[in-house]
């Protein structure tokens, strides 16, 4: 049974993960630059040891609520050439998970967030969203369709 | 081995370096997965294969030359569809890479490619060759050979092929692939004796040197606390390593365009003896930095602009004294920096490209229709140069030709971030500017705040820095209808709110003390308002990230010393933003605007009779009230005492010009455009001053359509020659 690599985390409560493979670090704690006129995708700029990258409005994109307290961890995605922070609340764990466990995006998803997950996987007590990097990063354009 | 000269050894590097992407090239072109990506690999490998070839006749290699020039002819047909490519095709393409192969190996041993005569004739000889059908070991001629690609064809089409037409590829060329073996062997001595390195290695480099240096200054700050003396030497070393650490990296990537164009003199001569045409080449600004990267990429399109000039640009000496220029021809190469860009300009005073020429091949080549071919103007008819394929050249020569050499010059430009743009003027001669992004590049820039965000601005365009307190000076803010303008140094320029550009909410308003930045870009002067100038330094550019690349008022990010980030502000950028800003509601212009047409800003004015009227506002000097009474009458002229001399009036309205008539009664106050004419300044006296735009529709006849009604442009030269 083939197994997939995901690096988890949460966000406004949801357990969300990303293939290991295109996580390159965790970095806690890291200044946002805000970036006039930038998308609503865009949070801002953030310096990595010298390598400025885009800051995610993860929030914004998965249209999920505004929480008391900004995501403080950063979880740096290797996409294409470039690197790009996701800010998340916290930080949960590599799982392993086999094959059998994976499912389509539920339909009971808000659209935002069922657009930007590649699969769900069942943890039996807690379901897994997968993102998948390159919708993720497209934006909600289908938003107007809406 | 004779010593090889320093342009062939730049040339066998290069040539090992593209026959291996040619290589991978064929295979792509023969199963590439989409039509549409057969056809790149075709076209990318014509280009590798072209700047080969280019190179050899440069050289002087014959062979080399004629077996390139063979492969590519058969990629130009394939290209243009004349050909339908078969596997036959392939084979001979990678007999003749192969052989191309072997030929830079002899180079590269013996110094010439005389030996090679013999081998270079028998693969140009086997093609053609077709398996003759009646051949015993001939494959029959299935239907699937006639596609551009066969999806079932074998993992190792190299191998595929050459047992599907054994007759195609004669043996002694067939066997080439184990011979260059020890042939790769030699030339990889040489191609080890440089290490190229990749430019993500370069910008960690140099990301790296910079976080060292914030590290070095943290440490540097809290080791003054402690007194140890070994510890204070250990910072000082640090401190001093750093710096010089970084100033290496940062000098490594910098140098001089003159190590470029240092070769191109002697390229022109050669060229110019050969084709029988006299033509010099003269070079300014060579000290202009570039970044190692930046030269590396520019140097095959100059090599190629440079070799168009002499070859189609430049007539035959007869010709020029015929049309009554010297008899030698001239080149012009300028480099400067230009708002935070480097331009590029080579320009000739050959026989200029023939625009109706150009369009007649745009229609046959159905590139546009008839009815946009029409409304074009030349300038933009003349973009078509850079279509793949194009060529207004005739003939086909061996020095360049059949129009590769643009559409390669603007892929490799723009693949830089860069611009290319060509005018031309028969008979006159031809000009083409490179624009070339800063990317990767260190500059020197100008810190300043803008509502709370700290960004940069490239200090190459900045003509002045300048802080507005007094009232006098306040008093330099002039509005007209929508747009606000500043007087500096006697001119009228637009000012522009660059916080209220970037959407954040400016700290100072034009009514009390402000900064402003002057900056020249794109030939005309303008003014941000910024709210504190803070500092300027040299910054490193880093790229900006993909998904802000849309924002045009942005060029990179860079870091500060403080660790932070800020932005590289492109003043053009925000210039179009604060146009599109200023003529809200007129949203279909967004479009329109964004395209590189030439817009001119207007002055919209109402004539003293009621009708609507444009002054290029390049012509306006001031914008002056003026009370009816201190208007007085001198002789047959209408003159006002203004700025301690004599301004005349007239009538803007009238053609041909008269002076103005004051007897005709009006408001109080009379507007009035000042121009600076070569004799002084001049007045023109207009009913109403409405608003500035930028020119939208098409001018014709001194007409032009602004705002949806039609306008009369005002030209004050043409305007003033009736005055006088």
């Amino acid at each position: 049974m083939s197994v997939t690599g995901l690096c988890t985390f949460r966000l406004g409560g949801i357990l969300l993960g990303l293939p290991v493979s295109e996580v390159q670090e965790i970095v806690r704690s890291s200044h946002i630059t805000p970036v006039p006129l930038a998308p609503p995708l865009v949070k801002g700029l953030v310096n990595l040891r010298g390598q400025v990258m885009p800051a995610i409005d993860l929030r914004w994109r998965l249209g999920i609520e505004r929480g008391n307290r900004e995501p403080g961890i950063h979880v740096i995605l290797s996409h294409g050439n470039e690197l790009i922070s996701l800010p998340v609340d916290s930080i949960d764990d590599v799982m392993n998970l086999s094959h059998d466990r994976r499912l389509p995006p539920p339909e009971t998803l808000n659209r935002p967030l069922r657009e930007s997950c590649g699969a769900a996987w069942d943890l039996s007590d807690e379901l897994l969203l997968e993102l998948d990097p390159a919708k993720l990063l497209r934006g909600r354009d289908s938003e107007s369709a809406e | 081995m004779p010593p090889i000269d320093e342009n062939l050894r730049e040339f066998l590097i290069e040539g090992h370096e593209n026959l291996g992407q040619v290589e991978q090239l064929m295979l792509a072109m023969e199963s590439g997965p989409t039509p549409a990506a057969r056809a790149e690999a075709v076209q990318s490998c014509f280009r590798l294969l072209h700047s080969i070839k280019g190179g050899a006749g440069f050289l002087g290699l014959k062979h080399l030359e004629s077996l390139g020039h063979g492969a590519e002819n058969l990629l130009a047909k394939i290209r243009s569809g004349e050909i339908v490519p078969e596997p036959g095709h392939f084979g001979w393409l990678l007999a003749c890479v192969d052989g191309l192969k072997k030929l830079l190996a002899t180079i590269e041993s013996t110094g010439t490619d005389e030996s090679a005569a013999g081998d270079v004739s028998a693969i140009l000889a086997s093609f053609g060759k077709k398996p003759p059908p009646a051949a015993p070991q001939a494959a029959p001629a299935k239907p699937v050979e006639t596609k551009p690609a066969t999806p079932g064809l074998p993992a190792q089409p190299g191998s595929g092929l050459a047992m599907l037409h054994p007759s195609v590829v004669p043996p002694s060329v067939a066997d080439a692939p184990s011979e260059p073996e020890g042939a790769a062997a030699g030339a990889s001595m040489l191609a080890e004796a440089t290490v190229r390195i990749g430019v993500e290695t370069i910008d960690r480099l140099m990301a790296l040197a910079s976080e060292l240096v914030l590290a070095r200054n943290r440490i540097v700050q809290a080791s003054e606390s402690i007194e140890d003396a070994g510890y204070q030497a250990a910072t000082r070393q640090l401190n001093l390593v750093t710096s010089e650490l970084q100033e290496v990296v940062m000098r490594t990537r910098m140098q001089p365009i003159s190590g470029v164009w240092s070769k191109l003199p002697r390229m022109v001569r050669d060229l110019a003896r050969h084709l029988g045409k006299h033509c010099r080449i003269d070079l300014e600004g060579g000290d202009t930095e570039l970044d190692k990267t930046l030269l590396e990429a520019v140097k095959a399109p100059l090599t190629h602009l440079a070799r168009n000039a002499v070859d189609h640009g430049i007539e035959p000496p007869a010709n020029r004294l015929a049309m009554g220029k010297p008899a030698e021809g001239r080149i012009l190469l300028r480099a400067s920096h230009e708002a935070g860009q480097v331009t590029v300009e080579m320009s000739d005073d050959g026989r200029g490209i023939d625009a109706s020429k150009v369009r007649s091949k745009v229609a046959s080549q159905r590139l546009a229709s008839a009815d946009d071919l029409a409304r074009m103007s030349d300038s933009q008819v003349m973009q078509f140069v850079f279509m793949p394929g194009f060529s207004t050249a005739d003939r086909v020569t061996e020095v360049s030709g059949r129009g590769v050499g643009m559409d390669v010059v603007k892929t490799s430009i723009e693949s830089m971030g860069g611009s290319i743009d060509l005018s031309s003027v028969m008979g006159k001669g031809t000009t083409v500017r490179l624009r070339l992004p800063l990317t990767l590049a260190i500059i020197k820039a100008v810190i300043v705040r803008v509502g709370t965000a700290h960004v940069a601005i490239p200090q190459a365009g900045i003509i002045e820095l300048m802080r507005l307190d007094t009232e006098k000076n306040i008093r330099a803010v002039t509005r007209v209808g929508g747009g606000i303008y500043l007087r500096f140094r006697s001119e009228l320029m637009p000012l522009i709110e660059t916080a209220e550009v970037l959407g954040c909410s400016p700290e100072e308003s034009f009514e009390e003390a402000f900064s402003v930045v002057v900056v020249h870009a794109e030939k005309r002067q303008f003014a941000l308002k910024v709210d504190r100038i803070l500092d300027s330094q040299e910054i490193v550019v880093k790229p900006l990230p993909s998904l802000l690349k849309g924002i045009p008022s942005y060029s990179g990010t860079t870091l500060l010393g403080d660790g932070s980030i800020a932005l590289i502000v492109d003043p053009v950028g925000v210039a179009r933003l604060a146009g599109l800003h200023g003529r809200r509601g007129e949203s279909l212009d967004v479009a329109e605007a964004s395209k590189p047409v030439e817009s001119r800003s207007l002055l919209l004015v109402e004539s003293t009779d009621g009708r609507l009227q444009a002054i290029p506002l390049d012509a306006v000097d001031r914008l002056e009230e003026i009370p009816r009474e201190k208007i007085e009458k001198a002789g047959d002229s209408t003159v006002v005492q203004y700025r301690g001399g004599i301004l005349p009036l007239f009538d803007a309205s009238s053609a041909p010009t008269r002076p103005l008539d004051i007897s005709a009664g009006g408001p109080d106050r009379i507007a009035v455009v000042v121009h600076r004419a070569p004799s002084g300044l001049v007045g023109m006296v207009v009913g109403r001053i409405i608003d500035t735009v930028s020119e939208t529709g098409p001018e014709e006849g001194g007409m032009a359509i602004v705002r949806g009604s039609v306008a009369q442009v005002v030209d004050p030269q043409r305007w003033l020659a009736g005055v006088a």
